[in-house]
Parts: C-alpha cells; structure tokens; sequence
C-alpha cells in the first residue's frame, strides 16, 4: 500500500516533467512568430541604405561626367535612368522588388567663373524596394548635390554637400595647370596656393572644379 | 506468489526512477528556451555598421577605384597589400568585429553583364568550414571616364561556435 503510493507520486512527478516539456515546445512555436520576419526587415533596412547611397552616388558620376570627360552635355536624365534600371536590376539579384523612378527632371548646373566654383545637381527620385515578406518601403527621395571649391586668400578648400550636410573631400588633389604653384597639402580638403594662376582641383569621385586665382 | 509480485514492483520501481532521472535532466536542459534567445549573433548589424563606416569616410570608394585600376591597368590579380587605402580598409573591418571574428572580404566590379572579382581583402585567410558566414554586400556607382559598378562583399564569422 504504501509502495503503491510511492509510484503514484513518481508517476504524478514525471507527467508534470511532460507536461513542462510540451508547453515548452508550444512557447517556441507562439514566440517564432514574433522574431522570424525580423531578420528579413533588418535585411531591407541595410538594402534600403545602400540603394539611397547608390542613388545619391549615381547623380555624383552625373556631376562628374559633366565636368570633365566625354561632355554628355544634355543627356544626363536619360543616362540617370538608365543607371537607375542598373541599381533595380542589383536589386533584384538580391531577392528585393525594386522600383526607381526619377519623378524630377535633374537640372545641373556649373559656375566655374565666379568664387565659389561649384558643381551642382538637384532630382528627386521614388524608390519602393519591397521584400519577400511582403514588407515595403517607400520614400521620395530629394537629391541635392552641391560639390564646391572656395578660397579664403591663398587656401582653397573642396567640399561636398550632399543635401546640406557638408563635408571637406579629404581625398581631393589640386593641381596648377598654368602659373602657381602648390605650397602645402593640409590633408583635410585646402590647399595653400601660391601665385596667380589656374588650379585644376578634383575630387575623390572625380568631379573636376576649375579654380582661378 | 507474494515474493514473485516484490521483485515485479522493485522492477517497475527502478524503471520510473531511471526514466524520471532522464526526463529530469532533459528539462533542465531545454530549461534555456524559457530565457529569451541569446544575443550572439549580430555579426550581420555588424557588418552593415562597417561598410557604413568605410563608405562615410571615402575609404571604400578611393580603395575600390585603386583595386580596379591594378587589375585592369597594371594587371595584377591581388592589389597590393602594403597599400595604404587597403591597409585602411584591413584596419577598419579588424578592428570593427569581435576578437573571436574572422573576416574576409571581396571587392567586384561590373564588366559587361558580369561581376569581375578585382581584389580580395585578407586573402590569405580560408573560409571556415563548421562556422556559420555572414554575407554583407554594398553597391555603389563610379566614374573613370565611363559610369562603373563597383560592389564590395564583406564575409564574416565566428573562430569559435557559440
């Protein structure tokens, strides 16, 4: 008798270890629902940045291709949708539905004659980029592109403003294509100058700036 | 009669004791799937943090223009190593991931309708074989007189298993 209620309560102890073991397995199955997708919309986010670089870099090739190079001259919107189909097409091979589509005709614009010179770019452009999940983003996108050479007496400074958020081309080079000389290269965008003359100044994604001096 | 029934229950007895000792410790190890899942792996935000990082300082793209020049103009299969914008971007992944990390990394650009593979950061590194690799790529645009692809695929993973 006593025995028989000694198995009882090991028996009693092992069904509470099942039961214990089941709702386990169906807390993970209820909770799966929650951090699956997550992993995929992290995904979007990272394909997201890097289609709005890739688009704010496509309008910067289109600045430097205007300066210098084959002139394109007036072409440059049919060329940017042409690249725009390219950075689809990555998309795409990345498992991510894409749609990029300039809604604003880009309009350039060059002023090598007066201080500053700049080199500017202004569009706008509709980028939905869609996952398999079925999660989508879109967004208009205002591209202004601003790459600019100014001088302060004989230091000359290259920057880049991309939507009003500037920062000095580290990377840039001048160079004097007659008369003047370069004194000193400060490695941060300015360069000391010395002598009147013209200076061609390019920067790092080779837009090139005339300066005269 | 009543000795044959004994040595029955002491049977029985020794059975749910062997089975409750297992399913015990089979609870207590799956007792880890009460804690919420762990942290370990976010080598993927990780890596996307790097590539942020190397594409916001022009590191990456002066290196991807350098690596393609050295295979296509001077024709060498493996950009130097001693170079300076590669040693940089070597510097910026190493000390960006844990130490238990490794890394390798691929640098591609498009050539009529197809990725040529242009340089290889950390090369002399294998791929591992029992670890799990994250894949992080970036896409961007440039210029050497004609408009270029470039694209730079970012490999991550654990030494040790967690």
């Amino acid at each position: 008798m006593n025995r028989r209620g000694q198995i009882f309560l090991l028996l009693t102890v092992l069904v509470l270890t099942f039961i214990i073991g089941i709702s386990t397995i169906l807390i993970e199955v209820k909770r799966a629902q929650y951090y699956d997708p997550s992993t995929d919309s992290d995904r979007l986010f990272e394909i997201w940045d890097n289609a709005v670089d890739a688009v704010q870099q496509i309008y910067s090739v289109q600045i430097a291709i205007n300066t210098q190079g084959p002139g394109v001259g007036g072409v440059y919107n049919a060329e940017i949708d042409a690249e725009l189909v390219r950075l689809e097409t990555y998309l795409n091979t990345r498992g991510f539905a894409a749609s990029i589509t300039r809604t604003i005709d880009a309009d350039y614009k060059e002023d090598a004659a007066s201080d500053p010179v700049e080199a500017r770019m202004d569009s706008s452009v509709l980028i939905i980029i869609s996952s398999s999940t079925g999660i989508t983003i879109e967004q208009v996108l205002t591209i202004n592109i601003v790459y600019t050479a100014f001088q302060n007496n004989n230091i000359v400074t290259i920057t880049k403003s991309v939507n009003g958020v500037t920062i000095y081309l580290q990377g840039s080079t001048v160079t004097p294509t007659s008369g003047g000389t370069i004194v000193q290269d400060f490695g941060n965008g300015s360069f000391e100058l010395s002598g009147a003359g013209t200076y061609d100044c390019l920067t790092p994604d080779q837009v090139l700036l005339p300066l005269s001096y | 009669m009543r000795r044959y029934r004994r040595g029955q229950l002491f049977l029985i007895e020794i059975i749910v004791a062997l089975s409750i000792l297992f399913v015990l410790i089979a609870a207590l190890f799956s007792t880890q799937q009460f804690s919420p899942p762990a942290d370990t792996s976010n080598l993927d935000q990780l890596g996307h943090e790097i590539l942020s990082t190397l594409v916001d300082s022009d590191i990456l793209f002066t290196y991807l223009e350098q690596a393609s020049y050295s295979f296509y103009k001077i024709g060498e299969r493996i950009f130097d190593n001693s170079n300076e914008t590669k040693v940089l971007v070597f510097d910026t992944i190493e000390s960006g991931i844990p130490l238990i990390a490794g890394f390798k990394a691929y640098a591609y650009q498009m050539n009529g309708g197809q990725w040529d593979r242009v340089d290889i950061v950390n090369f002399e590194v294998t791929l591992p074989s029992g670890s799990e690799t994250i894949v992080n790529e970036y896409y961007t645009p440039g210029f050497n007189g004609v408009f270029i692809e470039y694209k730079f695929q970012l490999l991550l993973w654990f030494e040790v298993q967690i």
